[in-house]
């Protein structure tokens, strides 16, 4: 199905990306998009899918469009990766519609599909060597013997793998496992890829590298890539957009920098950054002009914008989201909090705080914190410090500005506490 | 113990690679002697003293492991290792016509007369011929039901009691059933076959084999079902989604992945079925008693007539070495599979 142009002339253009001493060709060759064929969208349009009772994903509606690398992100459990089974095939939808490459898959047979998954697991066929696993959607479309080996040894050149074709999937190591699942995904030239974690087996090392090389590939393929990850660096690094997904609902689409810097919600808020955001629980109070989100341990007041909309949706409870690097420690502030750990690492640090009401509160400050001790009182303050000098001399002096850093609007982040939805100024 | 004789041989080439457990083993690397418990003694060596220390403690701790597994051994000596000892030696003689006359001496001539007779011949290819009747078509069906009963369908469990509940049937039962079946006057498959009335099916030449091969394969059906359950189980889900997906049709994906996967438990249900089946005696004694006319004589029930009906023990005694040693051959087979098996899914 599809656009079926070129799909048995897989020619053997040479890829002359380099990208390392050691890894020189990751990917090239019959990868390039040159034999005319087109990434194809993969839409969803209110896909529900239920198991008796228990949804798994509810009114799910979102377009990857042709080319797009679109991360899946979500805490294990939300429904992800039924999205990328129902994509697949694997799972049939309790309603909604789908569509690869503008037609309705909805009954459309996955090995008709016309794509391609690699599973967490890598599922490579344990019996067969890894030419045979490579060559295995060739296989069972028929493809001529000839054409399937020549093109299983250029995808296998492309991924280091010529020297394995002759091994067992058990004796090979994790990353060269993900390689051959890779190869076998990219052998036939699919309209989409579903990655399922592919990454999450792999030790921290290689997971880095394989990232790069992931993002590599989808640039020489130039096709549709949807992938699944439960985690937000690997969705932030390698994502065009992500759509991220909690308790069967999609929460948010957008690029990485859309989701990070205005989370639609305090669960995206919380889930997308390293370190997470503090997520801060308060009740809003007027003073005067000015609006205060109040807590056990003081108050923050709010920038007149953000203040002007919280008054126009007379909420009374709310979620105060401050990224750890967005909190200054300064002599005087309007929020006190005791000093449970500290990691300094040279001139930079992270202070984990209690809240007198027990919650935990993270502080990066680039500045040597060393000399903090466990159940120091601190006063913090919301905003961004106000310049590279004064900073500098803050670190020499060692003293803490008097002045309140200014609280920008994008510094604060808040959420109506009852649905968690975010408030724009 | 035949494993440690063998590594006692001369290795040249192998120096420092011996094995180290008794202290001396590394040094003696120079002549190239492999040592494994100091059981190859003093020889060639400088430091006899050690390796005579050495050596008594081996044998200490070997006599200690013997002791233990005594008792086991008692057992199997009485009612293994005496039994088919006393079977050989029975063998070398030959029954007298009349009981209570003195048995005969003949040594080896009864097993080769008995064994080159057209009578044994003819009952070896019987129970060939009960084996390829009934193992193939077992296991074809045992796979065939597993997939069906793998499917997700409501009161598919239903359907897998049934399957498997031919294991709780005793040879016995089944024998009677399929006798009431296969009779010729009220017999539903008599009808079936358009055999009722006369000798019916049971006595027919042609047919006696295979419908003695039906009940088997019924009766063992079960067994394989389980065991073909069991393996498809196994068979990892996401292969097949990824099968699936990589574009296989039911047929190429089951052909292609299950198939070879579900293969390891193929050869282990071949081996128990050959083996079960050259051992099936309730249902032929029940069914047919070897007839018509030795067409149903396979080796068990041969030896189990000439023992019993014949009292002929020198007979029996042959054919069942005969029937040991085929078996043995089996098993061997077997073993050897496996061991490669666990290699295999070890590397």
């Amino acid at each position: 199905m599809g656009s079926a142009t070129g799909r048995h002339e897989v020619s053997p253009v040479q890829f002359a990306g380099v990208k390392d001493g050691r890894r020189s060709t990751a990917a090239g060759a019959v990868l390039s998009s040159d034999a005319g064929r087109s990434p194809a969208a993969v839409s969803l349009e209110g896909v529900s899918k239920w198991y008796d009772d228990v949804p798994a994903v509810q009114d799910f509606t979102i377009d990857a469009e042709p080319g797009e690398f679109l991360v899946l992100l979500g805490p294990s459990g939300c429904g992800k990766t039924t999205v990328l089974r129902l994509i697949a095939g694997l799972e049939t939808p309790s309603q909604g519609v789908i569509r690869i490459g503008g037609q309705v898959v909805n009954d459309v047979d996955p090995r008709n599909r016309d794509i391609a998954m690699v599973f967490q697991s890598y599922a490579l066929y344990p019996h067969m060597t890894v030419r045979r696993n490579i060559e295995f959607p060739l296989r069972s479309r028929g493809y001529p013997a000839l054409e399937r080996s020549r093109t299983v040894e250029e995808v296998a050149r492309s991924l280091q793998l010529d020297r394995l074709l002759d091994r067992k999937p058990a004796q090979l190591s994790g990353g060269q496992r993900q390689r051959v699942a890779l190869a076998r995904a990219i052998v036939r030239r699919p309209l989409a890829f579903l990655m399922d974690e592919p990454l999450s087996n792999l030790d921290a090392q290689l997971r880095v590298e394989m990232r790069a090389e992931l993002v590599e590939l989808h640039a020489k393929l130039d096709t549709t890539i949807i992938y699944v990850t439960h985690d937000q660096v690997e969705a932030t690094t390698m994502g065009n957009r992500i759509a991220v997904i909690d308790q069967s609902w999609l929460q948010q689409v957008g690029t990485p920098r859309e989701v990070y810097e205005h989370p639609a919600n305090a669960f995206v808020a919380g889930f997308v950054g390293n370190p997470p955001m503090n997520i801060i629980r308060g009740r809003l109070e007027v003073e005067g002009d000015a609006m205060n989100v109040r807590f056990q341990d003081g108050y923050l007041q709010l920038p007149p914008g953000l203040a002007a909309a919280a008054r126009r949706e007379n909420l009374g409870e709310v979620l105060l989201g401050i990224r750890p690097q967005d909190l200054q420690i300064v002599e005087r502030g309007t929020m006190h909090a005791t000093v449970s750990l500290v990691e300094a690492v040279g001139s930079e640090s992270r202070l984990v705080c209690r809240f007198a009401g027990g919650q935990f509160i993270t502080v990066d400050t680039d500045r040597d914190m060393a000399h903090m001790r466990n159940g120091d009182v601190i006063d913090l303050a919301a905003g961004k410090p106000r310049s590279e000098r004064q900073r500098a001399s803050q670190v020499e002096v060692r003293s803490l500005p008097e002045v309140l850093p200014e609280v920008l609007p994008e510094v604060l982040h808040l959420f109506d506490a009852a649905s968690g939805r975010r408030l724009d100024p | 113990m035949a494993g440690t004789g063998s590594n006692d041989g001369n290795r040249s080439g192998e120096s420092g690679v011996g094995d180290n457990t008794c202290g001396s083993g590394a040094m003696s690397g120079s002549t190239g002697r492999r040592e494994v418990h100091g059981n190859s003694g003093g020889n060639g060596s400088r430091k006899g003293g050690v390796r005579s220390l050495a050596w008594l403690n081996a044998v200490r701790e070997a006599g200690l492991g013997y002791l233990w597994i005594l008792p086991a051994l008692v057992v199997f000596g009485v009612f293994v290792f005496f039994p088919l000892l006393k079977a050989v030696w029975l063998g070398f003689f030959e029954t007298p016509p009349f009981p209570n006359l003195p048995a005969h001496f003949v040594g080896l001539s009864q097993y080769a007369s008995t064994l080159s007779s057209a009578i044994f011949l003819h009952s070896l290819w019987r129970t060939v011929l009960f084996v390829i009747f009934t193992v193939p078509a077992g296991i074809v069906l045992g796979i065939a039901l597993a997939t069906l009963a793998h499917q997700r369908l409501a009161g598919i469990r239903v359907f897998r009691t049934i399957f498997s509940s031919t294991v709780a049937t005793s040879t016995a039962v089944a024998s009677v059933i399929f006798f009431t079946l296969l009779d010729p006057q009220v017999g539903l498959f008599s009808y079936w076959l358009g055999q009722r009335g006369g000798t019916g099916i049971l006595a027919n030449p042609t047919l006696a084999l295979p419908a003695v091969s039906v009940v088997t394969i019924w009766q063992n059906i079960g067994f394989t079902f389980i065991l073909m359950s069991a393996a498809l189980q196994s068979v990892p889900d996401d292969l097949l989604e990824a099968a699936r997906i990589d574009g296989a049709s039911n047929w190429f994906r089951f052909r292609t992945v299950t198939l070879p996967l579900l293969s390891p438990t193929v050869f282990f249900a071949s081996i128990i079925g050959i083996i079960g089946s050259f051992q099936a005696f309730g249902q032929i004694d029940l069914l047919t008693q070897g007839g018509p006319n030795n067409h149903t004589l396979v080796l068990i029930y041969y030896i189990y007539q000439a023992a019993y009906t014949d009292s002929n023990y020198g007979l029996a005694a042959v054919l069942s070495i005969a029937l040991f040693a085929i078996l043995l051959v089996l098993t061997l087979v077997q073993f050897w599979f496996f061991e490669r098996r666990v290699f295999y899914a070890g590397s």
